[in-house]
This record gives C-alpha cells, sequence and structure tokens, in this order.
C-alpha cells in the first residue's frame, strides 16, 4: 500500500514538472534593438535636464530610450558590465574616464561628422592612449560670482579684499566633506604654482605637482586664511552668501542657483543681469589653472555585440549634437561642449565663465585619481581646519611624498 | 513570572506616605522621563525636521514651524513615488517575515526533536557563518543574482522574488537558535502522547508545537520584517528603476542632491515609514520581550 | 539533562494524511518543475554543468522528500539549500577572490579584457576619406558594404573577405544602378538592405571589417558605427592567438598575456600594453601583504585594537545601561509601566540607517542640533564631534548606545523575569538589600543566560558597518601622510571596505576579501571559543 502510494507520488510529482518544460523561453530580440538603456548620476528625473530631451528625440526615430537613476553610476556600471548588465550608456565627468577604460568596461567612440564640432580641450579629458572614450555634453569651470545690485565690482581686488570686505568670500565646500575639496582650492594652490600635478606637452604627468616650490607657502595661507572662507555645509548657503552681496568662487550651477529663492535667505533671489561672474584673483602671484570638467557619455563593451548597437550609436551622437546640446543649455543653463553650439549662446555671463576659465586645465583623468583627489583634499582639509601635526608646509610635503608613492606603485 | 508579580505588587498598599514612594518608587518616574527623553529627542527631531520648509540654512527650533508640505509632496511626487516604494517594502518585508520564521521554525524543530549526525556542530555552525562580514560579500551576491537574470529573469536583479530568496539565505542564521530554545521549553512528553494517538510528525509539527509557538513565531516574523524593512545594502544592488526601490533604497536616493533641499522631504519619508512599523513594535511589545529572551534563557 | 533524555523516534508515527500527500506532491512537483525549465533554458543556452548542478540537486531534493525516514533533512532542507546558495556560497566565494587579483583593472575574464582591448585597438586613419555608406547582402547573406566617395562621385564595395569580395570600385558597367544623388539604388548581385533590415542586423554590422586590402593589418578596413557612415581604420595592435601575444604596430613592440599579473606586459622591459587586465590566481599574495605590507601595518593595529575597543565597548555600554533600566523597571509598583517600557524600546523600531542619518545631522559641528541647542552655552568653542579622533570615537558609541541600549533593556527584562521568584523572595526575607540581591542573584542567573546573546552582540558590533559607515564614513582622515588610508574612528570592517571599493587604483577585491577571510576566522574563533565556555551553549560544543 506504501509502497504503491509512493510510486504514485512519484507520478505526480513528474507530471507536475512536465507541465513546466513545456513552457519554452520566447526570443524577443526584434524589440531589444530599438531600446537604449542609461545611467545617470542625477538624484532623479527631477534633476535630471537631458535624458528626457533624449527620450522625445529618440521617439521620434522609433527608439525606446531607458533611463535609470544610480546613485554611484560608476562603480555599479564596472561592476555590471563583466556580468553583461548594466546600461548602453553611462552620463558623468570626464575625469572617470582612467578608471572606466582600466576597468575594460567602455569602447572608443566615433563622434563620425560630429569631429570637427569639438575643440582638442573638449577630446582630450576623454582621450586615453589616443583613443576617444566619451562624447562631450558641457564643461564648467569655476570663476569668482558676484552681486551686481548689492556688491562690489571686485575688478582689481585681491583675495584679500574680498575676505576682508564685509560680506566676505565663500567656497561652497561640504565642511562634512572628509575630503575636502581639491577642485575648488586648486583656485588658491594653483596661484602658488601648484597644479595636481605638473605638465609636459601631452598634458599631465604622473608626478605630483604640490609639495614643489611655492607648496609651503601655500600651506601657510591655508593656515591663516582657510577658517575665513571655508565652512558652508550646502550649497544653499553659499547661493544665499551672494544673494546677500558676497562672493564665492563656484560654478555655472551656482550662478543657476542664486536666481532661485533660497527657502530662509533673506535675500531676494538675484537676475540674471545682477549676477557678475569675474576672473579668479591669484593669491600667490602665479596665473590661476582652476580646472575644467566635461560631462559625456561612455558607451559600455557589450554594446558592439548587441542588437541595439547602432541604435545606441545613433543616441550617442544625438548627444553630441548642437542640436541636443541647445535644447539642453535651454534647460539647464550650461557651456556647451559642441563648439557650434557653444557659439549659439547668447548668455553674456556663460560667456564670462568660459573666460575666466580660459586658462584652466581639464581635471586629470588618471587611474588612480580618485587616490589623489582624496589624498590631497584630506591634506589640505587638516590645512585650513587646523588639525595638521608639526610644521604646516612640511606636513603637505609628507602627504604629496606618501601620496607619491603609492601612485608609483600602482 | 506570575507569581513574582503578585508578590510585588503590594507595597504602595502599605503605610509609609508620599516620602516613602518617593524613595522607592517616585525617582523612578523622574529616572523614566530621562530616558524617555533621551530614547525619544532624536525621533522627535526628525519628526520636527519634516515638519519644516527647511532649506538646510534656518535655524533649527523644535517643532517650530507646522509645515506638512513635504508630507504631500512626497505622497504625490512622481519622481519620488513614495507610495510604490512603502508597498513594495512591504511586499518584500512581509513575505521575507513568514517565509523566514517557517523555514527557521522548521529548522529548530529538526534541531530540537530529531537527533541526527551533525546536530551540534550543525547548529553551531548556523551561528557562526552569520558572522562573516557580508558588505564584502556583495559582489558575490550580485554574481549570483545576475546569473538568475540571464537564466531565470523572474528571480534575478530588479525582481522582488530575487531580492527575497537573498534575504531567505539569512533566514536559518536568523531565528533558528532562538526558537530552537523555544521548541526545548515544550515537554517532549505532549509529542510522545501524540504519536501513541497516531500522529504524524507532520501533524505533531504543525498541530501542537507550530500552534504553542505560535506569539513566539510572529514575534520573529515582527522581527525579521524589521530587519528587512531596514535593510539598505542588498536591496540596493538588486532594484534599478524608482518603482521598483524599496524605501531605504528610495529615502537614500532623496538625500544624493547636493542641494540638501530634500532634507526635510526625507524626514517626512522616514516619518511614514517608520511609522507603522514602530506602532506594531509597541503594541506587539510583550511577546517582543519573550521572543527575544525565552529561548536564550531558558533553553 | 539531556543526557537522560529517552531516545524517541517521531518516524514511526501514524500513517500520513492524503491531505498532507497531496500538498507535499504539490509544491514537490512546483519545485520540480521550476528545476526543469531553468534547465531547459541552460541547455539552450548551453550552460551544460550549470544544469547539471541543478538537475543533481533537483534529484537530491526529491530523494529527501520522497523517501521514506530521513526526517532531519526533510525539516532542514529549505533553509540549508538557501543558506548554501547565498551565506556559504559567498564565504567560499571571498575565499576564492582572495586568491586573485580581481579589481578595477582586473575586472573580468581573459576574453573580456581581450575584447576590450581590441575594441580600443581600432584607430582611424587620420585625413582618410570618410565613405557614405549602403549596405548590402550577396547571395551567400554576407554583408557587404557599398561605400560612397561622394566628393570624388566614386562608389566602392567590398566584404569581410577580402578573397570572396575583394574591396574594389565598381561603375555603371558593374550594374550600378544611382539617384539623382548620386547614391546606389542597385547592384546587381547584391540586394541593399533597408533601414529597418540594418538595425535588425546591428551588431553584425558594427562589427564588420572590410579590409582595404588583402592584409587587414596592414592595409587598414573600413568600419562603420551607424550604418550610414564608414571610417577608414587601422589597429593600434594586432593580436596573435596562439602565442597569446600583442604587437603595437607603431614600434612592432610585442606584449604577452602574463598570467602571473594578469596584463599585456612586455617581456624586455615590463612595460604594460594597455590598463585593462583579467583576473589572474595569485595565490596567496594578497594575505602575505597583509602581514608584509608596512603601509598595511601601520594602520592596521591601531584599528585592530579600536576595532576590538569598539565592539566591546558598545556591549558593555549597550548591557550597563540596559541592564539597569531592567533592574529599575521591573517593578510592577511604578505606574505607566507600559508606556515607559514602549517609549524605551523605541529606538529598536526605528529603521538604523535613518537613525544613523539623523544622529550625523545632529553632530554636525556648525548646524547640529548637539552643538547648537543642547550645548549651545559653549557658544564660541563647540566642540567639533565628527572632525577629532576622541570626539569623533565618543560620538560612534553614543550612537551606538542609543541604537542598542533598547534591545539590552529587553531581553535583560526577558530575563529577570523569568528568575524565579522564591529566589529573589528567599533572599529578600533573609534580609538582602536590593543591590545585595541583584549582585548575588539576579547578575550570576542573568549572565548565564545572556552570554551567548552578549557574544553574539559582540561578533555582530565587532562588524558594525552600517553605523561607523553611516555616521562618519571611519573618518575624520586625519592623517594624510598614510600611505592607505585609515580614519580616526575605522573599524575593520570599514576600513577593508574602502580598500575593497576604493583602493589606490580603484577597488581591489583579492586584498579586501583576504581580509576578509582573515576578519571571518577572527571572529569566528573568538566567538566559538566563548561560546564554549557560557553553559547557555555548552551543549552545543560538548
Amino acid at each position: 500500500m506504501i509502497l504503491r502510494k509512493r510510486s504514485l507520488a512519484i507520478t505526480l510529482v513528474a507530471a507536475i514538472a512536465a507541465t513546466g518544460m513545456i513552457v519554452a523561453p520566447s526570443n524577443a530580440a526584434t524589440s531589444a534593438a530599438k531600446i537604449v538603456t542609461i545611467w545617470s548620476g542625477a538624484a532623479s528625473a527631477k534633476d535630471d535636464e537631458q535624458t528626457p530631451i533624449i527620450a522625445a528625440w529618440a521617439k521620434t526615430q522609433g527608439i525606446t530610450v531607458n533611463v535609470v537613476y544610480k546613485k554611484d553610476t560608476r562603480a555599479e556600471f564596472i561592476k555590471a558590465v563583466p556580468e553583461g548588465k548594466g546600461p548602453d550608456l553611462m552620463v558623468g565627468a570626464h575625469d572617470w574616464t582612467g578608471t572606466l577604460v582600466g576597468s575594460g568596461t567602455v569602447a572608443p567612440i566615433v563622434t563620425g561628422s560630429l569631429a570637427s564640432q569639438f575643440s582638442k580641450d573638449m577630446l582630450s579629458g576623454f582621450t586615453i592612449g589616443g583613443k576617444l572614450y566619451g562624447m562631450p555634453i558641457y564643461t564648467e569651470n569655476i570663476a569668482l560670482i558676484w552681486n551686481k545690485r548689492d556688491g562690489k565690482d571686485p575688478k582689481g581686488l585681491t583675495v584679500a579684499d574680498l575676505i576682508a570686505s564685509k560680506p566676505g568670500l565663500a567656497m561652497p565646500i561640504q565642511k562634512a566633506a572628509l575630503n575636502g575639496d581639491p577642485y575648488h582650492m586648486s583656485a588658491f594652490a594653483s596661484s602658488f604654482g601648484l597644479n595636481l600635478y605638473t605638465r609636459d606637452n601631452s598634458g599631465w604627468t604622473k608626478k605630483l605637482g604640490y609639495g614643489l616650490s611655492g607648496s609651503d607657502a601655500y600651506a601657510a595661507w591655508l593656515v591663516a586664511n582657510g577658517p575665513k572662507i571655508i565652512g558652508t555645509d550646502g550649497w544653499d548657503k553659499s547661493a544665499c552668501h551672494i544673494q546677500s552681496g558676497g562672493y564665492a568662487i563656484s560654478g555655472p550651477w551656482m550662478y543657476n542657483h542664486v536666481q532661485d529663492t533660497i527657502s530662509g535667505c533673506a535675500s531676494k533671489p538675484l537676475t540674471k543681469d545682477q549676477v557678475g561672474i569675474a576672473v579668479i584673483p591669484s593669491v600667490g602671484g602665479k596665473t590661476v589653472h582652476q580646472f575644467s570638467g566635461v560631462y559625456g557619455y561612455w558607451q559600455s563593451v557589450k554594446v558592439a555585440r548587441q542588437a541595439n548597437a547602432i541604435n545606441v550609436g545613433r543616441v550617442l551622437r544625438y548627444v553630441g549634437s548642437p542640436e541636443f546640446q541647445l535644447a539642453y543649455q535651454a534647460k539647464a543653463n550650461n557651456i556647451p561642449a559642441n563648439k557650434v553650439a557653444a557659439s549659439q549662446v547668447k548668455d553674456v555671463n556663460l560667456a564670462a565663465f568660459a573666460a575666466a576659465g580660459s586658462t584652466a586645465y581639464p581635471m586629470p583623468a588618471w587611474v588612480f585619481q580618485d587616490t589623489v583627489w582624496a589624498k590631497l583634499g584630506q591634506a589640505e582639509k587638516a590645512l585650513y581646519e587646523g588639525t595638521y601635526t608639526g610644521d604646516a608646509g612640511d606636513f603637505l610635503r609628507k602627504a604629496v611624498a606618501a601620496l607619491q608613492t603609492t601612485i608609483d606603485a600602482a | 513570572m506570575t507569581t513574582a508579580l503578585k508578590l510585588a505588587k503590594h507595597p504602595k498598599a502599605k503605610r509609609g506616605g508620599i516620602s516613602r514612594w518617593s524613595r522607592q518608587v517616585g525617582w523612578k518616574h523622574l529616572l523614566a522621563f530621562v530616558v524617555m527623553a533621551y530614547a525619544l529627542f532624536p525621533l522627535l527631531y526628525i519628526v520636527s525636521t519634516s515638519l519644516t520648509d527647511m532649506g538646510g540654512i534656518e535655524n533649527f527650533t523644535f517643532f517650530g514651524q507646522f509645515y506638512t508640505k513635504n508630507y504631500t509632496d512626497l505622497l504625490t511626487s512622481s519622481d519620488y513615488p513614495f507610495v510604490t516604494w512603502m508597498k513594495n517594502t512591504v511586499t518584500i518585508a512581509a513575505i521575507t517575515g513568514i517565509l523566514s520564521v517557517f523555514i527557521s521554525a522548521f529548522a529548530a524543530f529538526a534541531f530540537s526533536r530529531l537527533r541526527f549526525k551533525g546536530r551540534r556542530p550543525g547548529l553551531l555552525a548556523l551561528i557562526l557563518v552569520q558572522m562573516f562580514p557580508s558588505i564584502l560579500g556583495l559582489t558575490a551576491v550580485y554574481g549570483i543574482l545576475s546569473k538568475l537574470t540571464d537564466y531565470v529573469p523572474a528571480i534575478g536583479l530588479g525582481t522582488k522574488a530575487g531580492l527575497i530568496l537573498v534575504y531567505l539565505g539569512g533566514s536559518l542564521g536568523g531565528g533558528t537558535y532562538l526558537m530552537y530554545g523555544f521548541f526545548n521549553t515544550i515537554p517532549k512528553e505532549l509529542d510522545e502522547a501524540a504519536k501513541i494517538d497516531g500522529a504524524t510528525h507532520t501533524q505533531i509539527y504543525f498541530k501542537i508545537l507550530l500552534r504553542l509557538i505560535a506569539p513566539i513565531l510572529a514575534v520573529m516574523g515582527l522581527l525579521s520584517f524589521i530587519g528587512t524593512f531596514g535593510d539598505y545594502v542588498l536591496a540596493s544592488i538588486v532594484f534599478e528603476t524608482p518603482d521598483q526601490l524599496t524605501v531605504a533604497v528610495g529615502l537614500n536616493l532623496l538625500l544624493s542632491d547636493p542641494w540638501s533641499k530634500n532634507w526635510a522631504m526625507f524626514a517626512a519619508g522616514a516619518v511614514m515609514s517608520a511609522a507603522p512599523i514602530m506602532i506594531l513594535f509597541v503594541s506587539l511589545q510583550k511577546y517582543i520581550t519573550n521572543g527575544l529572551t525565552g529561548g536564550a534563557v531558558k533553553g | 539533562m539531556r543526557k537522560h533524555q529517552q531516545k524517541f523516534d517521531l518516524n514511526s508515527g501514524g500513517t500520513p494524511s492524503l491531505r498532507g500527500t497531496l500538498v507535499k506532491i504539490f509544491l514537490l512537483g512546483l519545485v520540480d518543475a521550476g528545476a526543469g525549465f531553468v534547465i531547459m533554458v541552460l541547455f539552450g543556452k548551453e550552460k551544460f554543468t550549470f544544469a547539471f548542478f541543478i538537475g543533481v540537486v533537483t534529484l537530491i531534493v526529491n530523494w529527501i522528500y520522497l523517501r521514506r525516514g530521513g526526517l532531519p533533512a526533510k525539516y532542514l532542507a529549505p533553509g540549508v539549500i538557501l543558506l548554501l546558495a547565498f551565506q556559504v556560497y559567498v564565504v567560499f566565494f571571498s575565499g576564492y577572490i582572495s586568491l586573485t587579483n580581481f579589481g578595477t583593472l582586473h575586472n573580468g575574464s581573459y576574453v573580456e579584457a581581450l575584447d576590450a582591448i581590441q575594441q580600443s585597438a581600432v584607430a582611424p586613419i587620420e585625413g582618410a576619406t570618410e565613405y557614405e555608406l549602403k549596405i548590402a547582402q550577396g547571395d551567400d547573406k554576407e554583408l557587404q558594404f557599398i561605400a560612397i566617395d561622394m566628393a570624388a562621385g566614386k562608389v566602392f564595395i567590398g566584404g569581410s573577405d577580402y578573397s570572396k569580395h575583394p574591396f574594389r570600385e565598381i561603375t555603371e558597367a558593374d550594374g550600378l544602378v544611382r539617384d539623382d544623388y548620386g547614391y546606389p539604388t542597385s547592384v546587381s548581385g547584391v540586394e541593399i538592405l533597408t533601414d529597418d533590415e540594418i538595425v535588425d542586423r546591428s551588431s553584425e554590422v558594427v562589427t564588420l571589417k572590410v579590409p582595404l586590402g588583402p592584409n587587414l593589418d596592414k592595409d587598414g578596413f573600413l568600419a562603420t558605427v551607424d550604418g550610414y557612415l564608414a571610417q577608414q581604420n587601422t589597429f593600434s595592435y594586432i593580436y596573435n592567438e596562439d602565442a597569446k601575444t600583442m604587437t603595437r604596430l607603431s614600434d612592432n613592440k610585442v606584449f604577452i598575456a602574463d598570467s602571473k599579473v594578469g596584463f599585456f606586459k612586455s617581456a624586455d622591459d615590463g612595460e604594460l600594453l594597455s590598463d585593462i587586465g583579467w583576473q589572474v590566481n595569485v595565490g596567496f599574495k594578497n594575505y602575505s601583504r597583509i602581514f608584509t605590507d608596512k603601509n598595511l601595518r601601520g594602520p592596521l593595529s591601531g584599528i585592530i585594537l579600536w576595532t576590538f575597543l569598539f565592539a566591546f565597548l558598545s556591549v558593555f555600554t549597550t548591557f550597563v545601561f540596559g541592564l539597569i533600566l531592567a533592574l529599575i523597571f521591573n517593578d510592577t509598583r511604578v505606574r505607566g509601566l507600559k508606556i515607559y517600557r514602549a517609549v524605551f524600546i523605541l529606538p529598536y523600531a526605528f529603521p538604523a540607517f535613518l537613525s544613523a542619518y539623523v544622529w550625523r545631522g545632529m553632530f554636525n559641528t556648525q548646524d547640529g542640533f548637539i552643538n547648537r541647542s543642547l550645548l549651545g552655552f559653549m557658544g564660541e568653542n563647540p566642540i567639533p564631534w565628527l572632525e577629532q579622533q576622541g570626539s569623533a570615537r565618543v560620538a560612534v558609541l553614543l550612537v551606538n548606545l542609543w541604537l542598542g541600549f533598547p534591545y539590552m533593556f529587553l531581553i535583560c527584562t526577558g530575563a529577570l523575569q523569568a528568575i524565579p521568584a522564591d529566589l529573589s523572595e528567599a533572599a529578600s526575607i533573609d534580609g538582602a538589600s536590593a543591590w545585595k540581591q541583584v549582585k548575588a542573584i539576579k547578575l550570576p542567573l542573568l549572565l548565564v543566560s545572556l552570554a551567548p546573546l552578549l557574544i553574539a552582540s559582540f561578533a555582530y558590533n565587532f562588524n558594525n558597518f552600517g553605523v561607523i559607515y553611516l555616521v562618519t564614513a571611519g573618518g575624520p582622515f586625519l592623517d594624510p601622510t598614510l600611505e592607505v588610508t585609515a580614519g580616526a574612528t575605522d573599524i575593520l570592517i570599514t576600513f577593508v571596505y574602502r580598500i575593497a571599493f576604493s583602493g589606490s587604483v580603484g577597488s581591489d577585491y583579492g586584498l579586501a576579501s583576504a581580509f576578509s577571510v582573515l576578519i571571518f576566522m577572527l571572529i569566528g574563533s573568538i566567538s566559538f571559543f566563548s561560546f564554549k565556555r557560557t553553559r547557555g551553549l555548552e551543549e552545543l560544543t560538548q
């Protein structure tokens, strides 16, 4: 009895199982050719001005664009691609290129007919080993932002004057940021002749530029002046500072933000015409070389083997086109990377940003770039917050030496 | 336990007056208020923040504002579909809670009632394997789910089922030991009697033992629910699009805005997501006390 | 006590009910159906080993549930299978990774790295004509490019196999028909694809290389990315599949696929072809690095010390606070006890990641609630909470105390209530003071019953990534002169996490996995021996 029941059970199990096997996996390759996935680091669709434009255009081409918002796009991209996952395109700042290329997750791109529309500066940030890996979208650099309504023209003023003026000089540096902010601090460091790395004809070398002559003077300056300029958590504060007549060293994003109402800020928003953009005065006497950053799109290495390869390429070249970059500029008010588009932008302040950034260097994109940002930032932070030990100049030089060892070992 | 409670009840009825009362009991009320203030102030702080129109630059005052827009904004936002997040999270956490309780109750039954080779090392290994620093195992978990996506998309990346499976992987370690203790508190004579009456092992398990420890099961389920509800790390590697997210991942997304405009909205989300759990938790408080200790204490 | 327990066989119970059997059959059938489906899919994708593995597991599951007896397996199987799949596997996977150089620069397999390198090897010929493109196929279904040089008015055709479809100019004499603009509308012998057909064959189109001469490597080739334009390209380096070498054409330098380091490397001077590498086995190199690399070892001793201190103090402070509360409020004379208890445990019910963020905000030196409102009297000299080592450590401990004391309060209350009343009653009749009762009777009993939970709590806090990471991220980083970043509140796991995800050249999972294996061994053995010493679990380890 029991035996028979058992064999009956086995038969039944097999029967149920068999029904599962009949459901065969179907193939949906044709539709996959028309879907393009983009990863964006924007917090959400609300903060994302560009992908809706792309999606709208793509729709007219019969292409569906899926946008996925990721908090840590680059790390997840590097993790996902070897698994055959991840997006077709990803947007970000050009200094990621070294790491992305080293991880073997991005493929070179072809600008095709757009090639002549980009200046060498726009492409160089995305270029590694002579190969172009990203389609530039827009560029930005920092400059001195001031308030024409309530403030005094900074022309002829020194940084010391700006600091001493009643509304003062603010740096939109997150005080809580553990790794400081060498990006913004380059406005000062470079005026002492210190750049992140030394430079030769081909651009950045792998030799750190800090710790050279001028380093001690810079360290001393940071110790003396850091507390007076640093210390605004949340960029809203910097915007409010400008609205109330102060100066700040920041980028086009801040220019746009001071035109918004800042809740809790006593001063009114500025109009476009009330915002002034000026060259950052040199503290140490040498030319200021702040960084220029170019945002752009990388293409996943797996795209070439995918059914949507051509459509991905079409989307990629669309974002490089003047048509897109102008539409984006109209929304986000930035400086297009495409020359043709940039020449059509009428905003005098954006032009002033570009002019103030004429001496800017593109951010380095070495594969160890993150470590350099972090370590130099920590050293600068220790100096301007006064937590350094020993002599300020020695401290900075020691930190740079240790960092150089790490770079050389990499 | 009941006798202890009864015995302890009488002193207040005795003579002695206010001074004796304040010496014996009164100061406890005072202390209770201090401790409550400590326990509550971060929570009140976040409630208060959620009611401010905060751009992050005002001076914060406790309940200085009653601004409900953060709540209405969050509930109606299409970029941050909070209601969907809640639904997702509750679904995932509830299924995980229920299934994990069953899985660990099955195992705890085996460990408590059955004798087999490797029983003791098995139970110990269960506890020890939980001590692996799992944050670094994320790459491995991602790898597994990624393979599943290729072959069985229904339980791969981006699916609730996939995430639930990952959580269930940890369910044995989570509750088995505590439940094992509870099974041990049920006299063996009970199952024996049932067996003599002709009950099968499944009947003994489902009809007798499980019913006896049902309150404990509920508590373990609740604890698992809360743990799953608050998980960020695993949920963040599984989901991609805004409508798939759980509350923990979604609220994190809210915070990643550099302008810090979202802090008050984040607070509103935190309040709304935590409130139901806290109510549940407080109302089941009595059982939870037993749930956490009974097994360990009596085992 | 257990030793005297009589043998008791649940297997020999009554006969199973029909309903139970049907439920079992149905569930098992579902499992088999699922497994069958997966195996079919795997066969379809030619993943035979994986399919075989799933098959074996399924058979084992069926065997467990269909055979008589073997009761323990029936109850343990679901949990154990999930445990093996998601936890034990993770442990072994980490063990395996710790023997490799897996990281940003060694991110995938050799095949994947090779693919990335070869895609990067394509270089456009500078100044060469860019052709407009039509794509066609011959009778053999192989794609051919029809390249149009608009400026010169010339049309060329060619396929990927130069011997079959050499790249050559064609004219009307070859059956070329052009429209008014000069674009070909038909060529005899081939069929021009429509835009939709091109998109459908995207992958084929973009990977097609049409050699410009008999030697693709030397003469270069045409390729397209969009199906409309074709560029003339060459390779910067050429792969030799047999020798597994890359030759750089600009200087004929040979780079060998070095399976020791996972890079293409020159045998002469050690130059790397590119940063793109692949995963290789490096033996115990990661482990020996942990013990010998002075840059790691330097900060490590301090971090280990703080990890122990943090775990110990976290358990100690929460336990003492929770115990005191439990002792004081295990008193039914106190009215409103229920409300008090409910409020005390609220922090436990609040999702921990939210609490951590709230606390981080409250500790902010300038704007934080603590400095601004609670310690406002300190005025110009606020405590720089998260900016100095001592205060940051105190801060994380305070956060952990808040997060953890309700749990300790709960378990202490439960354990106290489980102490037989006659014990304390007897003591109080003896005239023992309340403190003496606690010290002599309650505490020892509590410690015995709670020891396993305290050990587990220690182990948990030892690897309490969440609190540290969310509150301080291991910072502040006060010593930038260290080569490996080590923060003032870094515990082992946060230190290792930074290595794993943001090392000097991106991530270094190999080294991080070696660390995690060692951490596991450390905390595992501490817990194992502690469990052995406690009565609560002694029967487990006998």
